[in-house]
């Protein structure tokens, strides 16, 4: 069964993700306004 | 993706998401040379926050699933395969994020193929560009 989540909406505020980067250090979405991103969620890695 | 970076533009970056263990992203990396930034999302909470949930097996490992094996079986025998290690049922998806914060495009993968065309996500970066 697909698992069913809550999507956000297109054309409405992105959510406010924050993550690590390969060096362990905190990267927050919000930090970068001013620029365009293409977030590419990745499916598993063989 | 990565070999048409420079037809985004010099105003907007891309970035992967993903939720593979640190020790193997190093391999993977190491083999794929990918130009732009990688963020980990161990617990998939950006992952669920984006409305990314999990398929069904039925459609994760549907024909194209077998189809791709098929192929790795021809090029590479059974050497070729190896058994996932990771969640294989967690979905997808692209997304472009305007520089005012606010999302002006979604695609929600509904299988491991299911991905947008490199050419409509550089398609949308445009349209936001206008």
């Amino acid at each position: 069964m697909t698992t069913t989540l809550n999507r956000p909406t297109v054309g409405g505020p992105a959510p406010d993700i924050t993550l690590v980067d390969t060096s362990g250090q905190p990267r927050r979405l919000e930090s970068r306004r001013g620029r365009t991103t293409v977030l590419i969620f990745h499916r598993h890695i063989h | 993706m990565r070999d048409r970076l420079t037809e985004l533009g010099d105003t907007t970056d891309v970035v992967l998401i993903t939720f593979t263990d640190p020790e193997k992203l190093e391999a993977y990396t190491a083999r794929n040379e990918l130009p732009f930034p990688i963020l980990i999302d161990r617990d998939r909470a950006a992952y669920r926050a984006f409305g990314l949930g999990r398929g069904s097996l039925a459609r994760v490992w549907g024909w194209r699933a077998g189809r791709r094996y098929v192929e790795i079986l021809r090029a590479d025998g059974l050497s070729g395969l190896r058994r996932p290690e990771e969640d294989t049922l967690q979905l997808g998806g692209d997304f472009v994020v305007g520089p005012d914060g606010i999302l002006e495009y979604g695609f929600w993968g509904e299988g491991p193929d299911d991905r947008p065309s490199v050419d409509d996500l550089i398609a949308e970066v445009h349209r936001i560009q206008r």
